[in-house]
């Protein structure tokens, strides 16, 4: 795998996602199920908080309500609307929360680990909305289950509830077909079932190639596959679902000389038993499994070259429950084992020569865990976890963490809440860039490298009326044991040990998040607020000294309004603003080597220009009958058609010279979605 | 309870101050470009850096290289103040030559650049294995012919840098890729397909490729781990790989106020003629 070849492979991949983004913005067609969209109003007076203590939660209703990138609800984007979190950026899944990227977030899908969760680079959700009931987000005191990320963990949610219905449903657009079912029978059983698959091959790509010169060749599908079943007998349920995906895509580079071709996939299976035992008393085994895979193929003039990446994830727990009024105490334990690999294949060299691997380990982990809440008093409440955990093959294999948050209910409506926690993480995702392509190195805590640690303390006040709730939370995270990567992606290559190219060191994040949420029969409305610093602090890195992080975006600001208008027509907008990463710029430069290279400031010592985005959708009920309902939807993403950057380079100006005979170097950006129409039709058949 | 809330928030806000480093002003410095050859005469290329979105035009290119330095090259016994020599085919179009001392294989060569009050130092050594190649072509169109050539294996310590240039070119242009370890190929002979890269003289429309005609120069330099690490360091610090962004100053084998290679090579050339 040449360098040139792994950079022309990463700029093609964008080429591809912009590329993706203009062909809507031309052609405007790809359809979802927005039928939800009509029912959401009437249905999210509730009393649940979104932003609860240690908790956040959002129904997927509430995650169909904001305009959708290319018509399709999307769970992993929605959360960007809620306190905490940041803007990662357009082409990835990026979660930042609180400070931290992606990769310190665990993503679940009922409560089974999910391995870099995104489709066509974020832009099609991997999580299917439509068997979906709702998402949370723990952090600070989180169930026992959930062990070993530092910022939290994401939990996605099958519809599990059972009736008596059957359901089918169908979604089409020029570039995906989609089709599902879900039979619910005498309130003990359910089945469904979602497939979709783009069939851009077909309509995409061909099209785009007469009007893209560097798109010849370009090829890419995905397909997913849902399956949720659950069955009741008597005090016990069985619960079990399978999730299946993959991507294939295939460029050309270098005038068709080069073929690249890359293809990544999920496989994410899990069963549930939960038992009644007695009157709130609740026994729940779980057992999980997971994998990832990608393979990145570099034909060069007849050399191949491929990296292969997996990664497995077996996990195993069981927790007793004692649940009754404000009291609970949770107690079980988790077992997981873990399983990476990364491979470079050479023409004629067999996947496992030994030569070859780069990276091979697998790492046991076992926890035990205790959690409970109970109230001290009419006005306080107590909520509480200890956590004993034992790592294999790292130097210091047991870990106690601790969690405790103390909630003072001034009334029914206010109350305040400090909390203190520490987490663990042993598997380090390091990501190569700050764009998410799935070829980050995934790499266990070992003998050479530790266990990144996080201790947390965060504080807050929550207000829940009935038609508004509004939170306003602080908090400060101590970071240790941090891994970077130094961004020599040659070496990277070159070496057979990955944790080479790692780097240790500290860091801190802190901030505000105000959230306010509105209900009314007509209106749903939200805005969040979160003022967040991020910095780093890396022996290695920047001479020692404090930077800003990648991701330290003080200013994140968002909102979501949707209105029904008539009882058949919903418009809906959203807002975001975000400060600009921060980036290294360059201060100097120099011919050398037959090429121009540049001299570094100090780390991430600039900042981008602003995210802003405006959103906007309606929804049009066509018709409801009791047999049958039909939604057309039209959403516009970036309504102003902003050019929002999410990369900064320097570049040699190659047309400057030829013009002028001088030299001269420019800032180039990448800039992400435009504005981005999207027309969307769904059927519903009961 | 807002007196609460304000000194909550504000305390976070104002005492969480983290102090960050100071920002980093461009800092001018000598940039060296040195090799020494077995059987060849030292070639040592001095300038100065610039600021970032400074334009060079013809008259600042003379301000850029260094043409007033002192140059010594010693090993083996021998030692030479290397001669400021001008070439307008290439760029820059001053460096420094040596006349009488020639590399040897296995010999460690010392550099030593004065310039007023600065010194520059540097030593490396060439390598003792001199690669065994064949060069080769394939047609990928009626109009563009790609070269290749064929490394003999024999030697699992080599590292090659890979060079190509057409007969009326002065220089060699590293190739994409711009090298290949000898312990990353298997079995005992390998081939491996090479790009022409652009030089920063050449156009847009320049062509990555040769054509009917064209005579070629194929040249392979084995050159030892740590200059090939040094080389591999510059692929990466390469201005197109910005956008991977990479944030770190090359700093190279040059010590002092310096940055840049000084290396030593023990390299093959074979020459093809496109027919």
């Amino acid at each position: 795998m040449s360098l040139t070849s792994s950079t022309e492979f990463l700029k093609t991949g964008l080429t591809f996602t912009l590329s993706l983004l203009f062909y809507n913005l031309l052609y405007g067609q790809s359809v979802a199920d927005t039928i939800k969209n009509m029912d959401t109003v009437t249905v999210s007076r509730q009393k649940q908080l979104i932003n609860g203590v240690n908790t956040l939660t959002l129904s997927a209703k509430q995650i169909e309500l904001a305009p959708k990138v290319m018509g399709i609800a999307d769970p992993l984007k929605s959360i960007r609307f809620l306190p905490g979190f940041g803007n990662g950026g357009d082409a990835n899944s990026g979660v930042q929360y609180r400070g931290l990227p992606s990769g310190s977030n665990g993503y679940f899908y009922n409560g089974v680990l999910v391995h870099n969760p995104s489709h066509l680079f974020g832009l099609f959700p991997l999580f299917n909305n439509n068997v979906v009931e709702h998402l949370k987000m723990y952090t600070g005191v989180v169930p026992g289950k959930y062990f070993g990320k530092l910022s939290g963990y994401i939990d996605i949610n099958s519809n599990w509830q059972v009736r008596d219905t059957t359901l089918i449903k169908a979604e089409a657009s020029l570039a995906h077909l989609g089709v599902g079912a879900r039979i619910e029978r005498d309130s003990i059983q359910m089945m469904e079932i979602f497939w979709r698959n783009t069939f851009m091959n077909k309509t995409l790509w061909p099209v785009l190639s007469k009007t893209g010169k560097d798109l010849e060749g370009m090829n890419y599908d995905l397909f997913d596959f849902n399956m949720n079943a659950k069955r009741v007998f008597n005090k016990n349920e069985i619960k079990a679902f399978l999730y299946l995906g993959r991507d294939k895509a295939m460029f050309d580079l270098y005038e068709q000389r080069a073929k690249n071709s890359m293809d990544w996939g999920n496989l994410v299976m899990g069963i549930t038993h939960t038992a009644d035992l007695r009157q709130n008393l609740q026994w729940e085994n779980n057992i999980g499994y997971s994998r990832y895979n990608t393979r990145v193929a570099f034909d060069l003039y007849g050399e191949e070259f491929a990296l292969f990446n997996h990664q497995r994830t077996l996990s195993i727990n069981s927790t007793l429950a004692y649940r009754k009024s404000r009291r609970s105490v949770e107690t079980g334990f988790l077992y997981m084992m873990d399983d990476l690999g990364t491979t470079l294949q050479n023409e004629g060299q067999p996947a496992q020569s030994g030569g070859n691997v780069r990276y091979k380990s697998n790492q046991h982990l076992f926890k035990y865990f205790l959690n409970a809440r109970s109230p001290l008093s009419k006005k306080i409440q107590l909520e509480g976890s200890l956590n004993l955990s034992t790592v294999s093959s790292v130097e210091s294999p047991f870990f106690i963490n601790p969690a405790l948050s103390v909630s003072y209910l001034m009334d029914a409506r206010n109350s305040f809440f400090c909390s203190l926690s520490m987490a663990y993480q042993p598997i380090h995702q390091v990501g190569l860039t700050n764009i998410n392509l799935p070829v980050d190195y995934v790499i266990h805590a070992n003998r050479n490298l530790s266990v990144s640690k996080i201790r947390e303390a965060s504080g807050g006040y929550r207000y829940a009326g009935a038609r508004i709730e509004y939170s306003i939370d602080v908090y400060y995270r101590w970071l240790s044991d941090l891994k970077e990567f130094n961004g020599n992606i040659i070496s990277l290559n070159e070496s057979n040990d990955i944790a080479s190219g790692i780097e240790n060191g500290d860091g801190v994040t802190y901030g505000a998040d105000f959230f306010v949420r509105l209900i009314t029969t007509r209106n749903y409305f939200t805005v969040n607020y979160s003022y967040s610093r991020s910095f780093r602090k890396f022996d290695a890195i920047n001479n020692g000294q404090w930077y800003k992080y990648i991701y330290d975006r003080p200013h994140n600001l968002s909102i979501v309004n949707s209105y029904k208008l008539t009882p058949k027509i919903s418009f809906s907008v959203s807002f975001m603003y975000n400060s600009g990463s921060a980036y290294t710029p360059t201060v100097g430069m120099y011919y050398f080597g037959n090429s121009v290279l540049a001299e570094y400031g100090a780390k991430n010592s600039a900042r981008m220009d602003a995210y802003h985005r405006l959103d906007a959708g309606v929804n049009w009920l066509l018709k409801k009958t009791s047999k049958c309902r039909q939604t057309l939807g039209l959403s516009i993403i970036n309504v102003y058609d902003r050019s929002n950057p999410i990369y900064i380079y320097q570049s040699y100006d190659r047309n400057y010279f030829q013009n002028n005979n001088a030299f001269k170097m420019i800032q180039k950006d990448g800039a992400s979605l435009p504005l981005l129409p999207a027309l969307t039709y769904s059927l519903e058949l009961l | 309870m807002k007196k609460l809330l304000l000194t909550i928030i504000t305390g976070t806000v104002f005492s969480a101050c983290i102090k960050e480093a100071a920002q980093k002003e461009f800092d001018p410095k000598f940039v060296v470009e040195g090799v020494i050859e077995h059987g060849a005469v030292p070639v040592v290329k001095v300038m100065h850096n610039i600021p970032t979105n400074f334009v060079i035009d013809e008259e600042q290119l003379e301000a850029l290289i260094v043409r007033w330095a002192t140059i010594k090259v010693s090993g083996g016994g021998e030692e030479e103040i290397l001669t400021l020599t001008r070439n307008d085919k290439v760029f820059p179009y001053l460096f420094y030559v040596g006349n009488s001392l020639k590399g040897k294989a296995g010999q460690k060569y010392k550099l030593e650049v004065k310039y007023n009050n600065d010194v520059l130092l540097s030593e490396t050594e060439i390598p003792l294995y001199k690669p065994s190649i064949k060069g080769a072509y394939e047609w990928l169109d009626p109009e563009k012919a790609q070269p290749a050539v064929n490394v003999d294996n024999a030697n699992p310590e080599a590292n090659y840098l890979l060079f190509t240039k057409l007969d009326a070119q002065h220089d060699f242009y590293a190739t994409t890729p711009r090298g290949i370890k000898a312990i990353d190929q298997a079995g005992k002979q390998f081939t491996v397909s090479m790009m022409r890269t652009r030089s920063i003289l050449d156009s847009m429309n320049s062509s990555r490729y040769y054509t009917k005609g064209d005579t070629i120069a194929i040249k392979v330099s084995n050159v030892s781990a740590t200059s090939y690490s040094l080389w591999s360091a510059v692929s990466q610090q390469g201005l197109a790989l910005s956008f991977l962004n990479y944030s770190s100053d090359f700093s190279g084998n040059i010590e002092g106020n310096g940055a840049g290679i000084w290396y030593g090579a023990n390299s093959s050339v074979d020459k093809l003629i496109i027919e």
